[in-house]
């Protein structure tokens, strides 16, 4: 009891707690807070960094402002609704956050310290501020040991024109007489890591697509060799298969070998050094005109780097690629035809017309298809009514537009001016091909029309027009009134009198009282197994009396039996008691309840004790005459009985 | 003593696509019974009907209706009109109250141009004829000079098909439900197994019941509420008498509608809506 009752108030008190905190949460005042998962970096790698607008209704993103030193992707918002409460050593702190969340990637474009400049955001007419973050981006130290290179094969492109980015990683090679091994082979359980923002899709523009997927690209440089004492030669890349659902039990992320060779460079003392040379590339292409960002690239690890004493010593080595950018720029307007589409691709264009024979002014559809690979949802409408040789004869009108997969289709309406026209004139349709670096025309081919001289109204369809200001809806004058009612067939008197109403619903009431009372009484009659007996005691005893008959002359006992059920069990029936048993004076004494005639007592005593004698042999009636006395006496009893019960 | 087994079933069909589980051994009573409640249902609805039906006019009611008409055909005037009207009042009043006399005397008031006379026998009309269209436009027409105050209660939106049903056809249709409830009443009675029945029965009765309360509804507003129109423009008065001031601020218009309070001599304590109430001269002004 004492347990329920500390369990009691310790429960209200949380509970209690809750709603102050609940409360306190409602009345406080909006705030942005600013929170990063570290301030301590290396140049090239990237920090989240968090934006809460907290005890917010209706948040609206901050503004990044002043964030050039950084390279800033979004990672997405979440709405907050949280209250976290710590107790340590007694002391209670309490997190509440009701609002939402914005997540960014910061990638530092140089290294030194500086801060992160503090955010705003508009909420409600005011301005929050939010706190700027010291930052420590730490550069890496100058070491020849490993060298990364990355490079686009162009920096400047048109939208749909591929380019390939290339990393090269150049990796010193082990001092002898160990030269010959892979330097990626000696990290034992630990290799190198690799960290290559281009080759996760997560990580690229939605502008950019990649001409393979990374799986594709990964899946051929998963490392098969393996070094002295089962280490893996090779890298570990993006940390790729850390997440899988058996890295569990797996040692850690999986290992890639890209190809290599052998190259010589120039350390940084100026000497020409053999380096291993591993290669990764992959190629884009450019969905819209924008600058793309790759990288920077990151590798970090344990590399080998002197022998001593026949044991290969080892140095931890952080190397940087910086970011490179690639611009996908528009097409020239040096040399861009009238008919430019603002397709940058490779597209072909046919086109129909329907009908093709029609008479001046009707109107006419022309369906103008474009289809290829590029640019196409830049790709406008050509502008037909530039066309001399359409605007001469037609009259156009805007077109409509329909994306069907890989192509996009126009539909212009047209009216023919005049019967001078044979064919509706070729559409010229230009686009910028980004293989050519150049713009390419493409037409339609002309088509043959018919067009005849519009027909002349004669007079009578002109006085069949019937103009009126109604838009020659008919509709009902509200001025007047509607005429009488003339007809005597539908002259009713429909004067309501509510009492013949009434007595009619009580009549009908009354009836069914009627009816509801004799069914109740006729299922409570029905349902009386004593009632039925009485009802069914006469044809009992009949029955009875007519199986004496039957064995009258073959079964002497049985006979005697039956009549002696026949009577007893008349009696019985009528006076609802049990005839099992029933003796002749039983049976008297019923019969003298009832007030049935003395005499009848006496002959049903009297033919009972025959019956009883007779199955001893000890009677002077025989059979027939006791059948022919049972059948008087049973008819006598149904009668006096169903006057009496 | 065992419990004796029920007989089989006999199945008698009492309605089409209805069917009837009798558990008595009696077979052809029920039987019997069946046919003798098929011919009360019949009995039953036949007098909904007739009583919902009306009587048609006697001789001396037809010669007046036609001679009304006659008046009003050939008549030229105002006066001409005003005096089909009287005709038609006769008819009515000897008793025989039919929507078409009220309409026909609708129409010749609004010839003689007394419009609020002519709104008062379009209302008593339409309790008789609610979905005569002719009538409706008439209505409008005759309502669309005065400005009577909207006074639609809460009840009138909660009974919103009031009006396109007749007191008369209300009574029947309540007739007839009754009719049904009971009959279903009795059936599910008979054999309590048949649950289908039993639905029905609880369906008929909520129908009845709304039905039942439009009637109520209706005896409230035609036989326990008087109403009237003003047919003159008068002053209404704080009390019973012209040396009273007046209640409004202006007279009122010929055709404005009203429910009566109660009459005290020659006076009619009449409520205009939500506006207020006021003693008007019943000189200027109809009553029904």
């Amino acid at each position: 009891m004492q347990i329920f009752v500390r369990t009691f108030i310790a429960s209200s008190i949380v509970l209690l707690q809750f709603a102050a905190a609940y409360s306190t949460c409602a009345a406080q005042e909006p705030e942005i807070i600013v929170e990063v998962d570290r301030q301590q970096l290396y140049e090239g790698e990237s920090i989240t960094y968090r934006i809460t607008l907290n005890h917010v209704e209706t948040p609206s993103p901050p503004k990044l402002n002043g964030f050039d030193r950084f390279q800033v992707e979004s990672l997405g918002e979440q709405s907050l609704n949280s209250q976290q409460i710590t107790i340590i050593n007694g002391r209670r702190s309490e997190i509440i956050r009701r609002g939402r969340q914005y997540n960014y990637r910061l990638t530092p474009l140089s290294s030194g310290q500086f801060s992160i400049p503090a955010p705003s955001a508009e909420v409600n007419g005011q301005t929050l501020i939010g706190r700027e973050i010291p930052l420590k981006v730490i550069a890496p130290v100058e070491q020849d040991v490993v060298l990364l290179g990355m490079k686009a094969s162009r920096t400047s492109v048109y939208p749909m024109q591929p380019f390939t980015i290339s990393l090269k990683v150049a990796i010193r090679q082990l001092p002898d007489p160990l030269r010959e091994r892979s330097p990626l082979s000696v990290q034992a359980n630990d290799p190198v890591k690799l960290s290559v923002p281009w080759l996760d899709d997560d990580q690229v523009s939605q502008d950019l697509a990649p001409t393979r997927e990374w799986q594709k690209v990964m899946n051929p440089l998963i490392s098969r060799s393996t070094g002295r004492r089962g280490s893996t030669d090779g890298m570990q890349i993006n940390n790729i298969g850390s997440q899988s659902a058996f890295s569990i039990f797996s040692r850690g992320a999986m290992v890639f070998l890209p190809p290599s060779v052998r190259t010589t460079k120039t350390n940084k003392d100026g000497e020409q050094v053999q380096y291993v040379e591993y290669t990764l590339q992959r190629e884009f292409v450019p969905q819209a005109i924008g600058v793309f960002s790759f990288g920077p690239v990151t590798m970090k690890g344990m590399f080998g780097t002197d022998l001593a004493d026949g044991k290969l010593n080892g140095e931890q080595i952080y190397a940087v690629a910086k970011a490179i950018t690639v611009v996908a720029r528009d097409a020239p307007l040096e040399g861009r035809p009238t008919s430019f589409s603002g397709g940058i691709g490779v597209f072909n264009v046919i086109s129909s017309l329907t009908p093709v024979s029609a008479s001046v002014g009707d109107p006419m559809t022309l369906s103008l298809r474009i289809r290829g690979e590029g640019t196409l949802a830049n790709v406008r409408p050509p502008d037909i009514s530039s066309i001399p040789e359409v605007s001469q004869f037609f009259r156009t009108y805007d077109a409509t537009e329909a994306r069907h997969g890989n192509a996009r289709e126009f539909t212009y309406s047209l009216r023919p001016l005049t019967t001078d026209v044979q064919e509706f004139p070729a559409i010229p349709v230009s686009y910028f091909d980004v293989d050519q670096e150049d713009y390419v025309t493409v037409r339609t081919v002309a088509i043959p029309v018919t067009i005849e001289a519009a027909r002349q109204l004669d007079a009578s369809d002109i006085v069949s027009q019937h103009v009126s200001n109604t838009n020659g809806r008919l509709e009902v004058s509200d001025a007047g009134i509607f005429a009488n009612h003339t007809s005597l067939q539908t002259l009713r008197a429909s004067e309501v009198t509510i009492g013949r109403w009434l007595a009619l619903w009580s009549g009908m009431l009354g009836a069914y009282g009627v009816a509801a009372f004799g069914i109740i009484r006729y299922q409570q009659i029905h349902s009386d197994p004593l009632e039925k007996r009485r009802r069914t005691a006469k044809s009992r005893a009949a029955t009875s009396l007519k199986r004496a008959e039957q064995y009258r002359d073959d079964a002497k006992k049985e006979c005697l039996d039956a009549m002696n059920i026949a009577v007893t069990g008349l009696i019985a029936d009528f006076s609802r008691v049990s005839e099992a048993g029933m003796t002749s004076h039983d049976a008297a004494t019923r019969l003298q309840a009832v007030g049935a005639d003395n005499s009848l007592q006496d002959r049903t005593t009297g033919f009972l004790d025959h019956c009883d004698a007779a199955r001893y042999g000890a009677t002077v009636k025989s059979i027939s005459e006791l059948l022919d006395e049972c059948r008087l006496l049973v008819g006598d009893l149904g009668r006096e009985l169903g006057k009496r019960c | 003593m065992l419990i004796q087994p029920r007989h089989p079933s006999v199945r008698v069909p009492l309605l089409p696509h209805q069917e009837f589980g009798t558990g008595s051994p009696t077979s052809v009573q029920t039987i019997m019974s069946c046919l003798r409640r098929r011919t009360a249902i019949v009995l039953i609805f036949a007098a909904a009907l007739c009583s919902g039906c009306g009587s048609p006019p006697d001789l001396e009611t037809s010669r007046l209706f036609q001679s009304a008409e006659q008046i009003f055909a050939d008549a030229q005037s105002p006066d001409d009109f005003a005096e089909a009207a009287t005709v038609y009042q006769e008819i009515l009043d000897n008793g025989f109250r039919s929507g078409s006399v009220f309409y026909n005397q609708g129409n010749a008031w609004m010839q003689a141009g007394e419009a609020g006379r002519a709104i008062a026998a379009y209302r008593q009309a339409k309790r008789y004829l609610p979905r005569d269209p002719y009538l409706d436009a008439n209505l409008r027409t005759a309502l669309a000079g005065s400005q009577s105050p909207a006074d639609r209660s809460l009840l009138d939106y909660v009974f919103f098909w009031q009006d396109t049903v007749s007191y008369s056809e209300k009574l029947a249709i309540t007739t007839v439900l009754l009719a049904l409830a009971l009959i279903f009443a009795v059936a599910y009675q008979l054999n309590k197994r048949r649950i289908a029945v039993k639905r029905v029965r609880s369906a008929t009765l909520v129908l009845l019941v709304l039905s039942a309360a439009a009637v109520g509804r209706d005896w409230q507003r035609y036989e326990q509420t008087r109403r009237g129109v003003i047919t003159t423009e008068t002053t209404a008065r704080k009390g019973g008498s012209e040396t009273y001031e007046p209640a409004f601020t202006q007279p009122l218009a010929d055709g404005i509608e009203f429910e009566v309070v109660t009459r005290r001599n020659d006076w009619v304590h009449a409520r205009f809506g939500q506006t207020g109430t006021g003693w008007i001269s019943s000189r200027d002004c109809v009553t029904y």
